[in-house]
């Protein structure tokens, strides 16, 4: 049996051990949020979330009581913010730092035990004696569990080709395994946020406000881009503003220019019912045809491909690049790429 | 013909067949869908019970059943959004068609729709002149693809799912396809939750892709080989015991064959027992790629990955929204029965002289059509061109022509024309 103690709970603050540890001492969110005597550990949460967010990582802090109590309280402060953006920062920067660690402790019995306690993966350990007589304990993850979490990690390491598969179980260092315990532990924050309900904030209001701000300061470029429906005509590339500006004056537009319209806004989320009121406005526009070609270059008839806006060296090619002194035009070879910089002001 | 057979299959449908409902259990989480004689496709249906299916299958006669290896919340749904997907059984396609045989070559042609150009054996995906993808494709049945097929199923169930994944043969539902192949649904909670990247990784690992990175590694811009004991678990003693399989039973001539170069084939024939040996030690050496050369040792691990992987369809591993034959349905390319086989009958099973349910119909009269018909079996049934004349009336048992019919070699012909 692995004997746990209060640093162990501080690194590994998703244990079973470690929420009983919350419970016995009776601290409840709402008076974490509202009594001043708990504002070091309110502090820490908030600390936590905002190392996640600016360095990918959070760091293990020295009072282990401290770091038990502020891992569910940051977990709450996110789901107050409500970014899932922030979500998956903090998730991936917490499973990251318990990888982390458990690589620190090169500990077999106490990885495993974390696998089983939390996960229930039901490992194996086997024992084969090595060719120089030594007894090498190798830890046996199922096969789905690997499938599972090895598809998400990128490389040939992880081919299920390369490894030894017995009976149901593949054969991994610890190192892989722990690897592998680290999506887990990701997915297991994730399923964790839901903002409690009934709790007053208190004490954690212009904490969680803070962080909101931080988050649109941060990810906002990024989070726009996902929900593009929010970015405006002055970030789109020269070349989109004269197509749709020769569109909106009823002047016939060539065939990739049609194309590149549709394709880009499509990128930028745009549905079909969009793009074709967008088009009502040329003198022979017909719904039916343009939505059936509309829908041709969405991907959702015909042979289903997706097509991708063109590049900036077809648009040069067909006569439609409007670069001019464009700063940015200079530096993208991508329209979309060109709202990016221009929205995230940075090429990536 | 149409009628004729339709009237054959609504007779199946309606006495005959019986569904099993637990091959397709849950049956009231399935989609179901259906093909028509007229080439139309009805997906999104949903049934509640087994005879409630039957009833629309005798109804309808449709040429083909099919239901989805997923489960939805609302299977009748149309839209991907509205059904709900909850999970999807882990499920395997192994065809002839994907398959190379040599056989191929006498018994299987495609034509370009586009511009004409045909050719003989396995149908490349696109013509080769126009680079059209409507593709006319012919197969036919044969003894040899049968087997085939076979040999890629038993690697597939033994070496693969109940070998490396320790699944139990109750784990297994199997499938005959109808044709030239076999289906394997693997009935497991945690599988059927895996998504299609993970699935990835397990086709990868059934067709043995990136074996050959397994022995020849690049470290550092140098390569370097590694040697596996033959006794070692998944592919590293796999391809080292398949390595021994080639070197130890290949000729000069199938040595060439499989691209490697005079010499390097003459060395193995030659020192066969000495590289053997090195093969067979604890600590292997396969110093012998030293001599051979690296392009010559590919060729070799080239070939016993394909000696060891089963040739699955890709695209239906990894699809975790496909339709696949329902079992117990009929097939309508050669009216041969979808049939379900525990994995102890498999050994027994051979699809061509597995009873059809149109023997009680005794002979049907029928013209042959087509120059391109070739021998076969089917119902236990035997045919041969070289005694079935082209164009001239013929008794055939029922299963062989409506085999034929289907196959669109054959017309029907009125009784009387037949003596
Ligand atoms: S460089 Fe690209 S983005 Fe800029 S105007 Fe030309 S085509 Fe458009
Ligand atoms: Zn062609
Ligand atoms: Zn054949």
């Amino acid at each position: 049996m692995v004997k746990l103690d209060l640093a162990d709970l501080a690194k590994y603050p998703f244990l079973p051990e470690a929420k009983s540890y919350v419970e016995r001492l009776g601290i409840e969110l709402r008076e974490l949020f509202n009594d001043p005597d708990y504002s070091d550990i309110l502090e820490r949460a908030y600390e936590r979330v905002v190392e996640a967010l600016e360095h990918g990582y959070v760091r293990l802090g020295r009072d282990p009581h401290i770091e038990i109590v502020s891992f569910p309280a940051a977990i709450a402060l996110v789901s107050f913010v409500g970014s899932d953006l922030l979500a998956q920062r903090y998730a991936t920067a917490e499973a990251k730092r318990a990888s982390r660690q458990l690589e620190r402790d090169n500990n077999l019995e106490l990885t495993v035990y974390i696998s089983d306690a939390v996960f229930n993966w039901g490992l194996k350990i086997v024992r084969r004696e090595t060719l120089d007589g030594r007894i090498e304990e190798t830890p046996m993850v199922p096969v789905y569990t690997y499938l599972k979490y090895a598809s998400r990690v990128s490389g040939s390491f992880w081919s299920l080709v390369s490894r030894r598969v017995e009976n149901g179980y593949v054969h991994l260092p610890l190192r892989a395994l722990i690897r592998l315990l680290e999506e887990a532990i990701k997915d297991y924050i994730l399923e964790r946020f839901s903002p409690p309900v009934g709790v007053e904030l208190g004490y954690a209001e212009p904490l969680v406000a803070r962080l909101s701000e931080l988050v649109k300061k941060r990810l906002k470029p990024a989070e726009e881009l996902l929900e593009a429906y929010r970015i405006g005509e002055e970030s789109y590339p020269p070349c989109i503003r004269v197509m749709l500006g020769n569109l909106r004056a009823g002047k016939g537009l060539p065939h990739l220019a049609r194309f590149t319209i549709v394709t880009f806004l499509r990128a930028l989320g745009w549905d079909v019912d969009r793009v074709v009121e967008l088009f009502s406005i040329l003198p022979d526009f017909n719904e039916r045809i343009t939505r059936y070609q509309v829908e041709h270059i969405f991907g959702l008839r015909g042979s289903r491909t997706v097509y991708a806006p063109p590049s900036c060296a077809t648009l040069k090619r067909g006569n439609l690049c409007y670069a001019g002194g464009d700063p940015i035009c200079g530096k993208v070879k991508h329209p979309l790429q060109y709202v990016r910089v221009k929205v995230g002001g940075k090429a990536d | 013909m149409e009628r004729l057979i339709k009237r054959m299959f609504r007779d199946y449908y309606s006495k005959a067949f019986s569904l099993n409902e637990s091959l397709v259990s849950p049956i009231e989480r399935r989609e179901f869908g259906v093909q028509f004689f007229d080439g139309l496709m009805q997906r999104h249906l949903s049934f509640a019970a087994g005879e409630e299916l039957r009833s629309f299958l005798t109804s309808k006669v449709p040429k083909g059943v099919y239901y989805s290896s997923a489960c939805y919340e609302n299977p009748a749904a149309k839209e991907m959004e509205l059904k709900g997907w909850v999970c999807a059984d882990l499920s395997f396609d192994i065809d002839v068609d994907h398959i190379p045989t040599k056989c191929k070559q006498e018994h299987d042609w495609w034509r370009c729709k586009n511009c004409g150009y045909e050719g003989r054996g396995m149908s490349p995906p696109r013509c080769p002149i126009c680079g059209s993808e409507r593709m006319e494709r012919h197969t036919w049945i044969c003894d040899k693809c049968q087997h085939e097929a076979k040999e890629h199923l038993y690697r597939l169930v033994d070496d693969f799912l109940m070998g490396d994944l320790g699944l139990s043969p109750k784990q297994l539902i199997i499938t005959f396809s109808g044709h030239r192949g076999y289906h394997v649904r693997v009935v497991s909670d945690e599988y059927s939750r895996l998504d299609p990247e993970s699935r990835g990784l397990l086709i990868e690992y059934i067709l043995g892709l990136g074996v050959k990175e397994l022995v020849l590694e690049e470290v550092s811009g140098r390569r370097r080989y590694r040697a596996y004991p033959l006794d070692e678990l998944g592919w590293r003693g796999r391809v080292a015991r398949l390595l021994y399989e080639v070197i130890s039973g290949y000729s000069v001539e199938e040595l060439l064959e499989i691209g490697l170069s005079e010499d390097a084939a003459r060395f193995i024939v030659r020192n066969r027992v000495g590289i053997l040996r090195q093969l067979e030690a604890r600590r292997p050496s396969w110093s012998f790629i030293k001599v051979i050369g690296r392009r010559n040792f590919e060729s070799l691990v080239e070939e016993a990955r394909f000696r060891g992987a089963a040739i699955i369809d890709e695209r239906v591993t990894r699809d975790v929204k496909r339709l696949l034959r329902l079992p117990g349905s009929l097939h309508g390319s050669t009216g041969m029965m979808v049939k379900p086989l525990s994995y102890s009958e498999l050994e027994g099973f051979n699809p061509m002289e597995m009873p059809s349910p149109f023997e009680r119909f005794g002979d049907l009269c029928i013209k042959i059509t087509s120059k391109r018909t070739y021998k076969v079996t089917v119902g236990g049934y035997k045919y041969d061109p070289a005694s079935n004349p082209v164009g001239r009336p013929l008794k055939l048992p029922a299963p062989l022509a409506i085999y034929l019919l289907l196959k669109g070699h054959a017309e029907v012909v009125g009784d009387g024309d037949c003596t």
